[in-house]
């Protein structure tokens, strides 16, 4: 079921964390691949690296950045993206991803996920600098969907509007973050299945499930808690549209034993199978 | 609704985080539950926030020293006056020791600054570049006339700090011990070294004789050189086996990635 355009369906993973590395290393899982958060090992030694080098020689690995600014209007940090290119000729990474955000301007880092403006000068300005990132590193990338409080009034079009003219012009690949779909829809008041409905499946090569906070009003993304049945029910409706996509889990904060993710996990792999199979059972019949 | 560039929003919102500005209210809407102010918050409070654990994740001594509200009053006020320019977090505490070392609250505070200075040594030591450390047999396969120029190369872990305060000493009460020592002021520095072996941070002190070989033997000065200065502390006859002695330790630690020695004539 994976588009022509897409690399392999990964299977279901985790978010590498140096809470796992021992037990990553020594013990065998039910973990298809991880994915590693690239800024952490663009370093030039140490323990990070020598278990990296370790759990790469076990698992499939894809990289995840958090500092690519693609959206900034600051120019496209070269250091950075050689520092990005060196790690990935180490890492051979499935893939690489990033996020639709921009983390500063004027040389600061914020080092948040800053969402854009989707308007037609923001659009321009991403696909141009999405194209100089693929044409350096070789390869196509993922840009993954933010968690945003802010909606911006300058915005002329929706998020999912946007996200889908950005993957398109600049022929990049999508992450979509189920999650984020949950807490913006909560934040902005919008049908997070007409964001699902609008994404296009042939672009879609990863899904990140995580579990966040809610206050009532509104949701925070903290990515400390498990993720609830919402989510879960978001995460099978992306099945039923798009097929296989290589799902993770990414816990950040209050990082729980790894029998705890894992048993998330599974449950991915449950309801995937489930909707799957319900899929097939409706052609056939 | 004022038109503005996307140069102009991200200046205005980043102006705002970083208390340039003191609203942004005219960058988003709002509804009923959740109001403009409320949804800029989130940012500006997270900014801070995600700073002050990196500062916390480099410093944990300096903060359980501290304490947590003067570590955090530390850590706002170094946020403002250094904001990051990195794209990793690794680096944003960088110019912490440095900070307290100028800002008038704190220069005084000897061991305050030295604690910094010594956590952020070890930060660096412990991602600093892989090597190929030199081994005994390396040494032993010198020819015996090679030895009087031989010079060394050390591994990039390696770093030499000097402390008037007894700051490793109190960092390892805090972190190891959860305890709190009193600072001791020396009448001389004592140099510390610090470096990594087998992949973890270590430590130790030097005494005055050692101190001065290893800083020789990294400002370039070969074995004749060292031996010459070590004169100073140890009866002339003593002294090559006793720089033969540091050798042999430093390379036991994993201190030495490269012997240098001058072709034969």
């Amino acid at each position: 079921m994976t588009p022509n355009n897409l690399q392999p369906h990964l299977g279901f993973g985790l978010g590498l964390r140096s809470e796992h590395y021992l037990d990553l290393i020594e013990n065998r899982h039910p973990i298809d691949w991880l994915e590693i958060l690239s800024e952490n090992y663009m370093i030039a030694g140490g323990k990070p690296l020598y278990y990296l080098d370790r759990i790469c020689e076990r698992y499939p690995v894809v990289m995840h950045g958090v500092s690519l600014s693609i959206g900034s209007v600051d120019s496209l940090n070269e250091n950075y993206l050689k520092d990005l290119k060196k790690l990935a000729q180490r890492v051979k990474p499935k893939w690489i991803s990033d996020h639709l955000c921009w983390t500063g301007t004027q040389g600061i880092n914020l080092h948040d996920l800053m969402p854009l403006p989707y308007t037609e000068e923001a659009l321009t300005h991403l696909v141009t600098r999405i194209r100089q990132v693929q044409d350096f590193l070789g390869q196509r990338v993922l840009l993954e969907n933010v968690s945003s409080y802010l909606t911006y009034q300058h915005s002329t079009i929706s998020e999912w509007e946007f996200l889908r003219a950005v993957a398109q012009e600049a022929d990049c690949l999508i992450l979509l973050d189920i999650n984020n779909i949950h807490v913006s829809a909560h934040n902005h008041d919008f049908d997070p299945l007409i964001y699902l409905e609008a994404m296009p499946a042939d672009r879609i090569q990863q899904i990140h499930l995580a579990g966040h906070l809610n206050k009532g009003d509104y949701s925070i993304d903290t990515h400390d808690h498990e993720i609830i049945d919402s989510v879960w029910d978001l995460y099978a409706e992306s099945v039923r549209r798009f097929g296989h996509i290589s799902t993770m889990i990414e816990r950040d904060d209050d990082i729980p034993p790894l029998t705890t993710l894992l048993t998330e996990l599974q449950k991915a792999r449950t309801i995937s199978a489930g909707v799957l199979t319900q899929h097939q059972t409706a052609i056939s019949a | 609704m004022s038109h503005k560039t996307l140069a102009e929003l991200q200046s205005d919102l980043q102006d705002f985080l970083l208390d340039k500005k003191r609203d942004a209210d005219d960058l988003t809407l709002e509804t009923p539950a959740f109001s403009k102010e409320a949804r800029l918050h989130i940012y500006h409070e997270a900014y801070r926030l995600r700073l002050i654990d990196a500062l916390s994740n480099d410093y944990p001594a300096l903060k359980l020293f501290l304490g947590e509200d003067i570590f955090t009053n530390l850590a706002n006020e170094f946020i403002s006056a250094h904001p990051s320019h990195h794209p990793s977090l690794r680096w944003f505490g960088e110019k912490l020791p440095e900070f307290l070392k100028s800002n008038t609250d704190w220069h005084e505070q000897l061991h305050i600054v030295e604690l910094a200075e010594f956590e952020w040594a070890q930060a660096m030591t412990f991602d600093a570049a892989d090597e190929i450390v030199s081994t005994l047999d390396h040494i032993r396969a010198l020819p015996p006339e090679s030895w009087m120029t031989m010079k060394l190369v050390f591994h990039p872990s390696l770093q030499l700090l000097n402390c008037v305060i007894n700051a490793p000493l109190q960092w390892q009460a805090l972190i190891k011990d959860g305890i709190t020592i009193e600072p001791v002021i020396a009448t001389e520095f004592q140099t510390w070294l610090i470096w990594r072996e087998n992949l973890q941070v270590v430590y130790r002190p030097l005494d005055a004789a050692e101190a001065w070989a290893l800083n020789a033997f990294i400002t370039d000065h070969n074995f004749s050189n060292v031996c010459g200065g070590l004169c100073e502390w140890f009866a002339e006859e003593k002294v090559p086996l006793q720089t033969a002695q540091y050798l042999q330790q430093w390379l036991k630690s994993e201190l030495i990635i490269g012997i240098i020695t001058e072709p034969s004539a």
